[in-house]
């Protein structure tokens, strides 16, 4: 697993996040949809506020094959809480790299961030999904039905929820 | 709980921005929602003026007039969940407990139903709101979860509950 550096992303990265989010494997799973546009991802990178967070996990050759993105809520009252989006290109699946990136998430949210509250979602039948986010600490909340299309049929998906550790020991 | 009154329901209209801001800032509405106590007028003047095409914004009026209740309709901007929307309500104070929340919900669900062809409608109630939840409930949402310490509400951090309701619209005939 320390095999993959984790950085922040760059504009110069949008071409391997392209690549990474093109493949039906990986986008399915994300929400995203067939045959992104490439300059729409260029374009993203100037869109950012500055409290957007892109992490990208290097191949061992330094190609980006992993992203994570952590999108703080501008609501005040949801204080210090984020939605969570990650992917990992479909031929590096299953081999550590997010397990890297969540490690890197993790540590910057707890520790440098201070985020009470990180919110994410994921299909029921996304096993590796769950066990990874499971592994960090995130608990299923809900089940939401019929909440998102994919390949053509409406599909439920868990919600799940990771609380900082030092919140909720004092809950 | 509800009286058979009659309230019109039409949209809002950005002349309603006083009103609303009041409504949505009183001390028995503001802590079950997301809204802070001190917020400037603007702030509701320009949701109002500037309306995407996926928001609804529904006003309850009564009979005298004025405006007590305000509910919509806040479609998902993403693709692949464009067959959803959140649902938000808010009933003045004073007007509680008397059918203004039944009658923008009925107009509400017509709306997303019949007309917008929503699959999911989903919203989220803190915990303890009896008489919110009950509404929902009323109208076929039904609880989906309970995300932990989600939001802040007067110094503690509450639970709040995932509800949904859904509708698979008929399909023409051909």
């Amino acid at each position: 697993m320390n095999a993959y550096t984790v950085r922040h992303s760059e504009p110069a990265d949008a071409e391997a996040i392209h690549r990474i989010v093109s493949d039906e494997r990986a986008f399915a799973n994300m929400l995203g949809l067939p045959c992104p546009s490439l300059q729409q991802r260029k374009d993203s990178f100037a869109k950012h506020g500055p409290d957007f967070v892109q992490l990208v996990a290097l191949a061992p050759g330094g190609e980006p094959v992993g992203v994570l993105a952590l999108i703080p809520s501008p609501r005040p009252r949801l204080a210090a809480s984020a939605e969570l989006g990650i992917g990992v290109r479909h031929d590096w699946q299953g081999r550590g790299v997010g397990g890297a990136l969540m490690a890197a998430m993790t540590d910057l949210a707890d520790n440098w961030l201070g985020l009470r509250r990180i919110e994410l979602t994921v299909f029921p039948d996304n096993l590796a999904g769950q066990a990874l986010y499971r592994r960090f600490g995130f608990v299923e909340e809900a089940r939401l039905r019929a909440y998102a299309l994919r390949r053509g049929a409406y599909h439920d998906v868990l919600a799940m929820a990771r609380l900082h550790p030092g919140w909720r020991a004092s809950a | 709980m509800s009286q058979a009154r009659s309230y019109l329901i039409r949209a809002a209209e950005p002349s309603d921005a006083a009103a609303l801001h009041r409504i949505k800032t009183a001390p028995g509405v503001y802590p079950d929602t997301l809204q802070l106590p001190y917020q400037p007028l603007s702030v509701t003047e320009k949701q109002l003026r500037e309306q995407p095409a996926t928001v609804h914004n529904l006003v309850a009026c009564a009979p005298a007039g004025e405006v007590v209740g305000w509910g919509g309709l806040v479609g998902n901007d993403r693709p692949r969940t464009r067959h959803a929307a959140s649902l938000f309500l808010v009933v003045d104070e004073a007007w509680q407990g008397k059918g203004v929340g039944s009658a923008l919900m009925a107009a509400i669900i017509d709306l997303a139903d019949n007309w917008l062809g929503l699959i999911r409608v989903e919203l989220k109630v803190v915990h303890d709101n009896q008489r919110a939840i009950a509404l929902y409930e009323k109208f076929g949402f039904e609880h989906e979860g309970r995300m932990r310490q989600e939001q802040l509400r007067a110094g503690k951090l509450e639970d709040v509950l995932a509800m949904s309701r859904l509708n698979w619209p008929g399909r023409a005939q051909p």
